[in-house]
């Protein structure tokens, strides 16, 4: 009997972990759910494509040429007789990888010239002016101007909208630094004599991975709509890839005639991106105690 | 309102402008290759590329370079296109008109949906009109501007015939892509409307304002919007020099003769002083609306000082 009690005592007295908190907090919005399904759903759609897809994605028939939505062709037929659910599936492949290839540039770059700029002051004031004069450009205009330089191609609109997310990252980064470092503990750690690597690496990074994690997510959403434009303006993707916004840019020689071809390519856009912004609204939430009294 | 921090505030820009203007002068220098090869073409006799090397001043020291391009754009010179030898800052001046009337009819309907639909939410915090109107507010946030723009075409331009859906015929043009960016650019602005408003209901003054009896509508206007406003102001400012970016994309939807359209034809013929050109002109205006809205800010705001 006495061993029950203590048992369920100690049960009750475990510390939880921030993940398993920060996972309660998350179930309970239903936005985030609904993110996070949205993303596993195009995620398992880009990895089944040639599983999911109806027809051959590039196959061009001039018959079927600019064909409604039928049985036949869900989502119609484009302007060489391709199918349009197929090309959307495989489509989403592109989406998903532009999308965490352009975080990951971003990330690497950004969250370092953030930790540097948030720890040592000397180089703060640097790389804020360095950051300042890349904000002065809008994020379109300079992903536009990174492409004029590298050259139209779906790999150089990955590494120009993940060099033009890097000031963000880098804002994000060095104020959530600036907060931690004034810290009791990190006064600690330099009183330990720790180096300024153990210290930033160790005690200060995993002290700011709620905010990064949360950028990561709705940046993920930011930049597969940027490079969906820059490919849409003719900069991207080039034919015959199935790149959404190219798509839509052919689809724009054809509205008059084919609504389904201006239809669909987009909605799966918004959908993708809607679930990386649901996800990230969700993670953010649940990650900083400090909006739920206003959430 | 502090007139110290005015002046160093407009001091701080110089130096970004410079900047931003070292930056854009580069982007010819960071084309990798000879960047004359790449303008005439590989198979250009070398008359060509000798000539268009000292168009652009390319056969100079770079600082002097540099020096050039500052002191010519200064006095308003941009150069001249290598496509049609026009003057670039003409161009500019002759089609800069058409973005500003779209961008500012594009901020005024941001406004109004933006803070119309972020303070509606609010003040009914959790209940229904909250929930339709956040839900409004995702998509916005969510949809590429050139769907949204695909989409109002069909619906007024294909659909119902109301509005024209390509090139610029008077105002009617001016209507379905001033749409597509309000809607869009007013959905971020509803979604940090509504968290401004409610982070201000829950300070302590509003809740005195209540305890003392004050009527609830006196409460709303005078004490939470006039303050939730404030930071509004700053994102409205800011959003009408990215409108000027937005612009790149409802210029090419809509087939519309602006400035935008200048930088993605001179990309697409490899006319680099073209691009410079109106990437520098936005860039610089994107700055200076910056500035301009720091600057109300501190006005609106007595307790903003510089660092």
């Amino acid at each position: 009997m006495s061993t029950n009690i203590e048992a369920g005592s100690q049960q009750q007295l475990k510390p939880k972990s921030f993940a398993s908190t920060a996972w309660r907090e998350f179930k309970k919005n239903k936005g985030a759910i609904v993110g996070l399904s949205l993303v596993i759903f195009f995620v398992f759609v880009a990895i089944f494509a040639p599983l999911l897809a109806p027809h051959d994605p590039e196959n061009m028939n001039q018959e079927f040429r600019l064909q409604g939505p039928s049985r036949h062709f869900v989502f119609g037929t484009d302007e060489h007789g391709r199918d349009i659910l197929s090309r959307i599936i495989y489509g989403s492949r592109i989406s998903i990888s532009v999308g965490f290839v352009a975080v990951f540039i971003a990330g690497i770059g950004g969250i370092t010239l953030g930790l540097v700029a948030g720890y040592w002051n000397k180089a703060d004031s640097f790389i804020m002016r360095i950051i300042d004069v890349l904000m002065s450009f809008p994020f379109l205009l300079l992903a536009i101007g990174i492409v004029s330089i590298l050259g139209p191609s779906l790999v150089n609109t990955m590494i120009a909208v993940g060099l033009g997310s890097i000031p963000g990252y880098a804002r994000v980064t060095r104020s959530a630094v600036l907060k931690v470092r004034e810290e009791e503990f990190i006064e600690a750690t330099r009183a330990l004599g720790f180096s300024d690597r153990r210290i930033i690496m160790r005690h200060i990074l995993p002290n700011i991975t709620a905010p990064i994690i949360v950028m990561c997510t709705l940046s993920l959403g930011s930049s597969i709509l940027g490079a969906a434009a820059l490919s849409f303006l003719g900069l991207g993707a080039k034919p015959p890839e199935p790149e959404w916004g190219f798509m839509l840019f052919s689809a724009r020689s054809y509205i008059n005639s084919a609504w389904w071809y201006s239809l669909f390519p987009g909605l799966a856009i918004m959908l993708m991106v809607l679930g990386f912004n649901m996800l990230g609204d969700g993670l953010r939430d649940a990650l900083d105690p400090r909006l739920q009294n206003i959430k | 309102m502090s007139y110290t921090y005015i002046i160093r505030r407009i001091l701080a820009t110089i130096p970004v402008l410079l900047g931003v203007s070292l930056l854009v002068f580069l982007m010819l220098h960071a084309i990798p290759g000879d960047p004359v090869r790449l303008i005439v073409g590989e198979f250009a006799p070398q008359e060509t590329v000798d000539a268009i090397t000292r168009q652009l001043g390319l056969d100079r020291p770079l600082h002097v370079q540099f020096f050039n391009f500052l002191s010519n754009a200064v006095r308003g010179d941009l150069g001249r296109s290598l496509i049609t030898n026009r003057d670039i800052t003409q161009e500019i001046v002759n089609r800069f008109p058409l973005t500003f009337k779209i961008a500012v009819l594009a901020v005024l309907l941001q406004i109004i949906i933006g803070l119309g639909l972020g303070i509606m939410a609010a003040l009914n915090h959790r209940k229904i009109l909250d929930n339709v109107a956040m839900i409004g507010a995702l998509l916005g946030v969510s949809m590429p501007s050139f769907w949204l723009a695909l989409l109002l075409m069909l619906v007024f331009g294909v659909g119902l015939k109301w509005l024209p859906i390509s090139g610029y015929f008077g105002f009617k043009s001016l209507i379905l892509p001033a749409v597509t960016l309000g809607l869009l650019t007013g959905a971020r602005i509803a979604r940090m409307t509504r968290s401004s408003v409610l982070e201000v209901l829950n300070q302590d003054f509003v809740r005195t304002a209540r305890a003392k009896g004050l009527k609830e509508r006196i409460v709303i206007y005078k004490h939470v919007l006039k303050n939730a406003l404030i930071p509004i102001v700053t994102l409205v400012g800011m959003s009408f020099g990215s409108l000027l970016g937005g612009a790149i994309i409802t210029e090419t939807v809509f087939a519309l003769p602006g400035i935008a359209q200048l930088a993605i034809n001179g990309i697409n013929r490899r006319d680099f002083p073209m691009v410079q050109g109106v990437v520098l002109v936005i860039a610089v205006s994107f700055t200076l609306c910056n500035l301009l809205v720091d600057v109300v800010y501190s006005v609106l705001d007595p307790r903003i000082r510089y660092e």
